[in-house]
């Protein structure tokens, strides 16, 4: 496949409403320049196509964190925070971040991928931790955290389209049947329930990070059922109540509700408040690659960018490690006590080739993502409730977008202009074809996907933009499918082979910034003990 | 004798071109007639006291168009080539007089000169129509028939455009539109009139295409009325419009009736010039009372220039910084002559500083030892949510960081009376933000029962003393103020956050009520 034709380009990946409300209309005239970035894709590919480069040179470090991601840079924010300074983060492409990367441009920054930070709960000691060194909280006089005014999510927070106009909120009300508002009072009774839920350990059902979380037998149950069999066991079966729910599922999973396993469909509703109501959330024009700005400028020189790792080779004591400067053409072996592979599982299985992570690699399926910044030189026209954070399209295949400049006072560009971030899950049913797919999008076919999905909400979204840029995400997103969050492979993926360390959101079967800085942080402190530190754990 | 068929024939065309004459004639004068209700109907809107602007503009028309009846005479030959000619000219003038007319009041400093001498050229021209008009058909009819007939259907015309101009006209185009319809309809009459008169016309086609260049003209005044104010627009004011503008950030709007003027922004009433003075004292006297000094002062929004001249009254007052996001809306207040007037040209003070920002991010990016003595705050109710965040606990930390000790602020905060959850959220918030709020409200006729807060960051007493000479405030009426009976006390509100806007759903709901 390399060409799609118009209607299958938008059957294949927004649907049959967006498809059917774009039939016969003209193709838009894309008066806009833009471009696919993600150039770093053949750095990837290099890995996969087995590229062994030849090392030049010889360095030693105590401890080398391979990716800089939420993960890896966790990990040497640990390491820092308990005084050891030895470490190198060595990250493959030219800016930190991975799937929490961010970009900017005159307008405003804006992010790429992972966009907000839910408000911990106290049991998140790190990330509470992490809050406050970034000045998005401060702890009260009775203890009690508050969260910066400024960085919370302003409201209004999410609106939905629905026939022909925005509404307040993300539950298809408009036009819902008593039948419809039963169902989502009765879905909305039961993540209560969950939320309220402890078990004989007092743990919560469903924690952020699910470490915390119960493992109790019939909640660890859960995971055998695929969402959809367990609304469908609960009678949920209108369309309205299966929508929201699959919302849940593309948003943070990228699958479908057949494609996610009950436990995880379950814990992105009730792991986050006590109440089951929505919850509070921290963000910033640039999404999460606020995070990782603050994470990288504490790591300072320590982290390197343009850095491939192509082999990882366990020695007695230790490790050597194989690292490929893409810029200068370098090659270098470096000798180090620890390792930390921050990168996902399918990528560490491949510079690692341990019999164990290879035979267990391939079950880590990991979704592909098409995420567009559309640069606004305005406002498109739009009615119903006013713009929000969050703009949601109801029966798309898209996700919807988040307005960068929600978060800003003060942006760039004429008065009304902003950057768009649009998100595409390819919930495909087999990753290797998502992927496929994905790479046979031109940006041209990329750029009428975001026309022609908007369209229908902005009629006049076309001449507002000023450019798009696409990026695709072919592995992004760890896919929680049904028995996969429980099974003995997930579970055994955290642990240390020798002196090699794992870190990575893939490791919970959950893509969540938390989970990856569990991981960062776990894999930190299991070498901070090797090294005889007494450390008093953050997790 | 028989007549030949030809004959017949000849003369029935003679009779359908003769009648074809006489509609032209009615059309002619019931566009002259609306060209006089027009400049009557809009001098009265504009200037007030209608009696006496509906006589003089009738009295200045009729004396004009016996001028021009006068003039008529000294032309001679070419009569049917000068009909026409007077149909263009009617067409631009009369049809471009009210649009022209509504362009300039608010931007010339006299308008009535201007109003009087287009009211008199369009009579002027007028005038010469009908007359010109007998002469040409002097030679197709007898006299006394002709005389009769054109005067008949010349007061048919009049009785046309008295019937048509308030029931159909003004309701359905506006004002504007409704002249560059008429001139439109003038315009197509002198074209007409080249077939009508082709006999006595050189040149034809050339005359045509004048005609042409004529209509076209009118037709693009008329869709460019729409870029002046739409009918939409219109219908939503209670008086006419006088003037429209969609700057990057909102719809300004004055409109002009009885005498007075006022400011709308995206719809909603920001003064008037009838009773202004009481919201400007009420918002700005209190907090100088109450503040310590007055030297350094802060104007958030108010960039009318309104509180400003209230500000300049105190000669202790150095220097005062305005942050208007809309540069459109302090240009309007220096540029028209109606509001400079209204402000004393209060924004070319040389101690006034403009800043076009967002006054939230121009808040935030203040050095911190940046302090104010006053800092008055006034912004259009919280109807969005853009507006919501400039009543948020944010907001108001950054403001009060920003004080001088012994400070004060005011803050504009709506209505107690008609928005009462609304008005004490605000003051919550404000609380909540760590100032100490001392709410107080004056009756502004326009607008109702209206509320500010005065506040400081440290306790204080309700001040004492305003200066005198003013219109509204006095010593004795300052305590009353602060004073709220019971159908405008305190109750209970949420702190407007800017993670919750609730304020913006309490003013939805309250102001609902009203519409
Ligand atoms: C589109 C999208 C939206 C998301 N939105 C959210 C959100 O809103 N909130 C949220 O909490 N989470 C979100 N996520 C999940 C997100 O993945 C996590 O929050 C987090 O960024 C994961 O970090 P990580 O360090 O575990 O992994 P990664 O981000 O995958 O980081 C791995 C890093 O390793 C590098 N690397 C790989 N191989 C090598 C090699 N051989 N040598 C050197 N370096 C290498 C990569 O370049 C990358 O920088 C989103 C994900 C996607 C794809």
């Amino acid at each position: 496949m390399t060409r799609f034709t118009r209607r299958d380009l938008l059957l294949a990946f927004l649907g049959p409403a967006v498809a059917t409300a774009c039939h016969g209309g003209k193709p838009p005239a894309l008066a806009f320049e833009g471009a696919i970035l993600g150039a770093n894709d053949s750095r990837g590919h290099l890995l996969r196509a087995g590229f062994k480069p030849t090392p030049q040179v010889q360095t030693r470090t105590a401890v080398l964190i391979i990716g800089g991601g939420i993960a890896g840079l966790s990990a040497a924010w640990r390491l820092s925070r308990a005084g050891v300074e030895d470490y190198r983060i060595l990250e493959l492409d030219a800016e930190p971040g991975g799937t929490s990367r961010a970009g900017s441009n005159a307008v405003t920054p804006f992010p790429w991928g992972a966009h907000y930070l839910p408000c911990p709960q106290p049991h998140a000691r790190s990330v509470e931790l992490l809050a406050l060194e970034m000045g998005a909280a401060e702890r009260r006089s009775d203890g009690q955290l508050v969260f910066d005014e400024a960085q919370l999510c302003r409201a209004p927070q999410e609106r939905l389209f629905i026939a022909d106009r925005w509404y307040e909120g993300l539950y298809p009300r408009a036009g819902a049947t008593l039948r419809d508002l039963d169902e989502f009072a009765r879905f909305q009774a039961e993540v209560r329930r969950f939320s309220a839920l402890r078990d004989g350990q007092g743990r919560r059902a469903f924690a952020v990070p699910m470490e915390h979380g119960s493992d109790d037998a019939d909640i660890v149950a859960l995971d055998r059922l695929s969402m959809s069999d367990w609304l469908e066991a609960q009678g949920l079966r209108g369309e309205r109540i299966r929508w929201f729910v699959e919302y849940g599922c593309r948003d943070d999973y990228g699958t479908t509700l057949q494609g996610t396993s009950a436990w995880a469909g379950l814990h992105y509703h009730a792991s986050r408040t006590d109440h089951g109501g929505p919850e509070d959330l921290l963000t910033w024009p640039e999404g999460n690659g606020h995070i990782v700005s603050h994470l990288a400028r504490r790591a300072g020189r320590r982290l390197e960018t343009g850095v491939v790792v192509t082999e990882v080779r366990p020695l007695e004591r230790g490790a050597e490690v194989v690292a490929f400067h893409a810029d200068t053409g370098r090659c270098e072996r470096v000798l180090t006590d620890h390792v930390v592979l921050a990168i996902p599982r399918v990528a560490a299985a491949r510079v690692f080739p341990h019999p164990r992570l290879v035979a267990e690699a391939s079950g880590f399926h990991a979704g592909a993502w098409l995420v567009a910044n559309a640069t606004l030189r305005r406002r498109p026209l739009s009615r119903g409730f006013p713009e929000a954070w969050d703009n949601v399209l109801y029966g798309s295949g898209s996700l919807g977008y988040v307005v960068a400049t929600h978060q800003s006072d003060r942006h760039g560009g004429p008065p009304g202009a902003t950057v768009f971030t649009w998100y595409l899950s390819l919930t495909h049913a087999d990753p290797a074809e998502a992927h496929r797919w994905l790479y046979a999008l031109s940006w041209r076919d990329a750029a009428e996907l975001v026309v022609a999905d908007l369209r229908r909400a902005h009629p006049d979204i076309e001449s507002c933009i000023e450019r798009l840029d696409v990026w695709r995400w072919g592995h992004a997103m760890i896919r929680p499918r049904p028995g996969f969050v429980f099974s003995p492979e997930r579970r055994r993926a955290s642990q240390a082979l020798g002196d090699v360390h794992f870190a990575h959101t893939d490791l919970s079967a959950l893509s969540l910034m938390e989970e990856a800085q569990y991981h960062g942080i776990r894999a930190g402190e299991e070498i901070l003990a090797r090294l005889g530190r007494q450390v008093d754990s953050l997790l | 004798m028989a007549r030949g068929p030809r004959e017949a024939a000849g003369a029935r065309a003679a009779t359908a071109r003769t009648t074809a004459l006489f509609v032209a004639v009615l059309l002619v004068s019931t566009c002259g007639l609306v060209y006089e209700l027009g400049a009557g109907a809009l001098a009265s809107y504009v200037l007030g006291d209608s009696v006496t602007q509906f006589s003089l503009v009738i009295g200045i028309y009729l004396s004009a168009m016996g001028l021009g009846a006068h003039f008529s005479r000294y032309l001679e030959r070419g009569l049917a080539r000068r009909f026409v000619d007077l149909e263009l000219a009617v067409a631009l003038v009369g049809g471009f007089s009210v649009p022209v007319l509504f362009l300039c009041f608010g931007r010339v400093a006299h308008f009535r000169p201007i109003l009087y001498a287009v009211v008199a050229l369009v009579g002027t021209l007028v005038g010469v129509e009908i007359p010109l008009f007998l002469r040409i058909l002097r030679r197709r009819l007898d006299f006394k028939d002709l005389v009769a007939n054109v005067l008949s259907v010349d007061y048919l015309g009049a009785l046309l455009a008295s019937l048509l101009f308030p029931l159909l006209l003004v309701p359905r185009l506006g004002l504007v539109r409704t002249s560059l319809a008429m001139g439109l309809v003038n315009g197509l009459v002198g074209l007409w009139s080249t077939w009508l008169l082709a006999e006595e016309l050189p040149a034809l086609g050339w005359l045509r295409v004048r005609c042409a260049g004529v209509i076209l003209a009118c037709a693009a005044g008329l869709a460019g009325a729409n870029w002046m104010t739409s009918l939409a627009e219109e219908a939503l004011f209670s008086d006419p419009i006088i003037y429209s503008r969609q700057s990057a950030y909102q719809r300004i709007v004055i409109t002009a009736g009885r005498g007075s003027f006022q400011l709308f922004l995206d719809g909603n009433l920001q003064f008037s010039s009838v009773d202004e003075y009481r919201y400007h004292e009420g918002l700005v006297h209190p907090a100088f009372a109450a503040a310590a000094r007055h030297e350094n002062v802060l104007v958030l929004g108010g960039g009318d220039g309104l509180a400003v001249r209230e500000i300049l009254r105190y000669p202790d007052v150095h220097r005062v910084t305005l942050v208007d996001i809309d540069p459109a809306m302090t240009a309007l207040a220096v540029d028209l002559p109606m509001v400079r007037e209204l402000n004393r040209s209060s924004l070319l003070d040389r101690r006034v500083r403009l800043v076009h920002e967002d006054a939230l991010a121009w808040l935030a990016d203040l050095p911190p030892e940046a302090r104010f003595d006053v800092a008055i705050v006034d912004f259009p109710d919280p109807n969005n949510f853009s507006l919501g965040k400039l009543y948020t606990t944010r907001f108001y930390r950054l403001l009060r960081a920003h004080l001088a000790p012994g400070g004060a602020t005011a803050v504009q905060s709506t209505s107690p009376l008609l928005a009462r959850t609304s008005f004490w959220c605000i003051a919550t918030t404000m609380e909540a933000a760590g100032l100490f709020v001392r709410p107080l409200h004056v009756a502004v006729p326009s607008f109702g029962e209206w509320g500010f807060a005065l506040a400081e960051a440290q306790p204080f007493e309700i001040p004492g003393h305003v200066p005198p000479g003013l219109r509204f405030l006095s010593d004795a009426l300052l305590p009353g103020l602060f004073v709220f009976g019971p159908d405008l006390a305190r109750v209970p509100a949420e702190v407007n956050r800017l993670d919750n806007q609730i304020l913006v759903q309490y003013y939805e709901a309250e102001w609902r009520r009203f519409e």
